[in-house]
């Protein structure tokens, strides 16, 4: 048997999926099985250049080791916010209003360029999330300036991404789309999704002006990421949805995912979407999409790449909080905990000096190679097992519903990728097949022995 | 260093109605539709040209210069003071007193 | 190299269009001006556009007129032109005039073409080169390969960008979806190379649109590509010239007898210089294509929509140094 070779059944035939020799084909039941078996073929059969590939051991991607060299620099300017989102699980808008100081910030972009230096990369690569994170204007600016003249002094490339909600004066919209390498834009589709999902008040909705805000991004230098929530009801409308975006805005991609749910988001009524309607909206929509020259994004997708980690986790990356915590992950410490993980990377303490705990860099950096649920998913070097707190995190039972639409949305991809286009569209239009594919539990071990 | 604290006092600086600017990866370049000219501003000049287009007032402006340069308020107060004359010099700041 | 816009009267109504759709007519003895100022230049092309320029009452008696001169003629054509037109085409001599036809309506397949420009095709076919000026990413090319093969025009197609209007006002294609289009005529020069079709570019086209390992299949061009935006020398029905359509309202000169093309673009360059260290992507200051030499950073009209503007006054107060002193 190889190694990291998977079997997805699609009708009557498999996707051979071997992310890590490369390979990927379609090929029917009998190949399947004498591949999966192991047999020899003879020279110039079509399956003697795959089974070569495939009997070379490839690696998995390396583990980090070494110094910390971070993935980039997040800063979580505050958890503060000025909506009142009704799935929210940050406690944003009861969140302290305070935000991370100016030394702190000032330090944390200084720690930056030097480990950017050391690591010898290009870039001086910064992210922001609050909250809000343009609620801390004062300190947007200063990151931004500092940043870029350090860059400019050491001869980096200054890149800069935010999640924002939108919500912010007209002239700083404009400094974000100029100064801003990528934005991603929260936006839930039509106005009744949006207004009710993303409140300002109790009685007003914040759709006017984030549509407002997405058309100046649309006409300035940042890549514009259109970020949508979907839920239950407004799964089946993906395609207009996406459609909509293309012809009011400029986006560069468009990005679905799922509802997460947590008690507010179940106090609020909000339920995630059925994941085999989610995948086959999605494949629908990305359809849509495509031919308006637009990408569309799911998270846990297949990318070209195998990778350990879906996510900042694992990757060395440094998130400053408000109160100077240095952690792997942007979520609330308390979520994280309860899940029985610790994230914590170090802090910065009195002298304004970045603490980073080497140990805690290494663990993180194995535990995320470390998925024993995920070992024989065809999706385990793209997905690499979703988000670290809620989904993968230890003993955790897999999230069926992620796994189902992730399984399927992956399996899209590849067929895609192969230009089976037809045989894409019609597995995600039909229940049956998706459950046949999406529910295996191993998919390295043979098909059905004839 | 030209100790610009004193020409300025009491000075207002306002953007000339014909000067547009672009941002560039390591600063940010003014073009003076009139004067048919342009000009580059690296650091950290171009944080107080941005600062100023946001609107922050003089306080908050210098404040910020001393983070951005880790320099302290006298000489961020000479950094934004010299910028603001050197520009107003060249045409693209207009200089009331 | 000189284009002439005989009207700005059109007939369809592209939203990317920098043309007014306006009843503005270029008199004859205008158009005579712009010959003489092609001879003198040693300009052997008339490259005559519009608007829709077969709308232009007195279309054929100039097109006879550049003949006469012994000018080839080069036409820019939606397709829709009045039966009139076409026939006054059909029966000038292949070597002398060219049409270049820009389908604007973008079909998704060459099925989809409309009638009028089928008849066009099949009655002008090896006058005939297809063109599309690209103001969405959303483009399918497919059906031009159609169009050269199936009515064996000539074996080229234009391809365009459509760029703003310096002041804006008009749609044109974001910078940010230039990768995506570029990937697209990267896969349609590859299946239009074997048969032997070429794409020809025109101006603001950039090496970064396109994945490097597609330079090869798009030929020799693309070491230029990234060059071509210069004063092309657009004349406009009342005789003012214009670096180009876009820049048309940052300069606009007369044509004036004593001036030759080369003079005019020298005219026009010096008061590019400002505008020129402007350039279509904050990564282009530190871009090798640039600093090799193979671009000069994209379209000037589409870089300068990267320009701001905000009226802002700062106050120095009098006691700032108290005041200061007294705050930190
Ligand atoms: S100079 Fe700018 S437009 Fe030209 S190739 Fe480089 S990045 Fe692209
Ligand atoms: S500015 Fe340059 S690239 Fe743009 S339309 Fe004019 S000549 Fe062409």
């Amino acid at each position: 048997m190889f190694d990291n070779v998977f079997f997805i059944p699609v009708f009557d035939k498999f996707i051979l999926h071997a992310p890590l020799h490369g390979v990927t084909a379609l090929v029917n039941e009998k190949a399947a099985q004498e591949l999966a078996g192991g047999r020899t073929f003879a020279k110039g059969s079509p399956l003697y250049e795959i089974n070569k590939e495939l009997s070379v051991p490839a690696a998995a991607p390396p583990v980090r080791e070494g110094p910390p060299e971070a993935f980039f620099l997040g800063l979580v300017t505050t958890r503060n916010c000025n909506l009142s989102c009704a799935y929210c699980g940050f406690g944003a808008s009861a969140a302290p209003k305070s935000a991370m100081t100016l030394d702190q910030a000032v330090a944390a972009v200084d720690w930056m360029v030097e480990n950017s230096l050391q690591a010898g990369k290009r870039e001086l690569n910064i992210h922001f999330f609050g909250g809000e994170p343009f609620l801390a204007w004062d300190l947007v600016e200063v990151v931004v300036h500092k940043a870029r003249w350090e860059a400019a002094k050491h001869g980096l490339v200054p890149h800069f991404e935010t999640s924002t909600n939108g919500i912010l004066p007209e002239k700083r919209a404009r400094f974000v789309g100029d100064y801003f390498d990528v934005v991603v834009l929260s936006l839930d589709g039509f106005r009744e999704y949006h207004d009710r999902n993303r409140a300002m008040t109790a009685d007003r909705g914040s759709f006017e002006w984030v549509c407002e805000t997405a058309r100046i991004w649309s006409e300035m230098p940042a890549k514009l990421c259109l970020r949508t929530c979907v839920t239950a009801d407004s799964v089946s409308h993906l395609e207009d949805i996406g459609r909509w975006y293309c012809e009011a805005f400029k986006p560069d991609t468009v990005n679905f995912d799922t509802l997460q749910t947590w008690p507010e988001s179940m106090a609020a009524g909000l339920f995630p979407p059925d994941p085999y309607e989610f995948a086959s909206h999605f494949v629908k929509a990305r359809k849509a999409i495509r031919a308006y020259g637009v990408e569309t994004v799911y998270a846990a997708d297949y990318t070209p790449e195998p990778r350990h980690s879906f996510c900042p986790v694992g990757k060395d990356t440094i998130i400053v909080t408000p109160n100077g915590r240095l952690n792997n992950c942007y979520l609330l410490e308390k979520d994280w905990q309860v899940r029985g993980l610790d994230l914590n990377l170090g802090a910065i303490n009195n002298n304004q000096e970045l603490e980073i705990n080497r140990d805690a860099v290494n663990r993180l950096r194995k535990h995320v190679t470390l998925k024993p649920s995920c070992e024989s998913c065809f999706c385990k070097w793209s997905c690499a097992g979703g988000c670290h707190v809620n989904h993968s995190y230890p003993n955790a039972v897999l999230d069926a519903d992620f796994c189902i639409q992730s399984r399927v949305i992956t399996a899209c991809s590849l067929l895609e990728e192969l230009g089976e286009l037809e045989m894409a569209e019609s597995l995600a239009a039909g229940r049956p097949a998706m459950e046949a594919l999406s529910t295996r539990i191993n998919y390295c071990e043979q098909i059905p022995v004839c | 260093m030209l100790n610009h604290s004193r020409q300025n006092r009491n000075a207002s600086y306002s953007c000339h109605p014909k000067v547009r600017w672009v941002v560039e990866i390591d600063g940010v370049l003014l073009i003076h539709h009139e004067l048919e000219k342009k000009k580059k501003l690296g650091y950290p000049e171009a944080a107080v040209w941005d600062l100023a287009t946001q609107g922050f007032a003089y306080a908050r402006m210098v404040d910020l210069i001393t983070r951005i340069a880790s320099v302290g308020f006298r000489e961020a107060e000479n950094i934004v003071n010299g910028c603001l004359e050197s520009l107003a010099e060249q045409g693209f700041l207009q200089k009331t007193e | 190299m000189a284009n002439i816009s005989i009207t700005t009267k059109c007939n369809k109504k592209c939203r990317y269009c920098f043309a007014s759709n306006s009843d503005n007519f270029m008199e004859g003895q205008t158009f005579e001006q712009t010959l003489d100022f092609l001879e003198r230049s040693g300009i052997k092309e008339v490259r005559i556009l519009g608007g829709e320029p077969t709308l232009h009452p007195g279309f054929s008696v100039f097109v006879r007129a550049a003949l006469n001169r012994g000018f080839g003629i080069l036409l820019f054509s939606n397709g829709y032109m009045p039966e009139s037109a076409l026939c006054f085409l059909e029966e000038l001599p292949a070597e002398k005039v060219k049409i270049l036809v820009n389908v604007v309506t973008n079909p998704e397949s060459f099925d989809g073409l409309d009638k009028r420009l089928v008849s066009l095709f099949q009655r002008l076919n090896t006058k005939t080169i297809p063109g599309l000026n690209i103001d969405t990413p959303s483009i399918q090319l497919d059906f031009l390969l159609d169009i050269v093969l199936g009515f064996n025009t000539m074996r080229k197609v234009r391809l365009g960008l459509a760029h703003p209007k310096a002041e804006g006002g008009n749609h044109f294609l974001h910078p940010r979806y230039y990768p995506a289009v570029g990937r697209k005529i990267a896969e349609f020069s590859s299946k239009a190379r074997p048969y032997g079709v070429g794409i020809l570019f025109d101006c603001g086209f950039v090496p970064c649109m396109f994945p490097e390992s597609s330079f090869s299949s798009i030929g020799p061009e693309m070491a230029e590509l990234g060059k071509r935006c210069n004063p092309i020398l657009d004349i406009l029905p009342d005789g003012q010239v214009a670096s180009c359509f876009p820049l048309a309202s940052l300069q606009q000169e007369m044509l004036r007898e004593d001036l030759t093309d080369t003079e005019l673009r020298n005219v026009f360059s010096k008061k590019q210089e400002t505008f020129r260290s402007m350039m279509l992507y904050k990564k282009c200051s530190n871009c090798t294509y640039r600093q090799h030499g193979h671009c000069t950073g994209g379209c000037l009209s589409a870089s300068m929509q990267r320009q701001r503007f905000s009226k802002f006054t700062l106050t120095v107060p009098d006691c700032q140094g108290t005041l200061l002193s007294h705050f930190f």
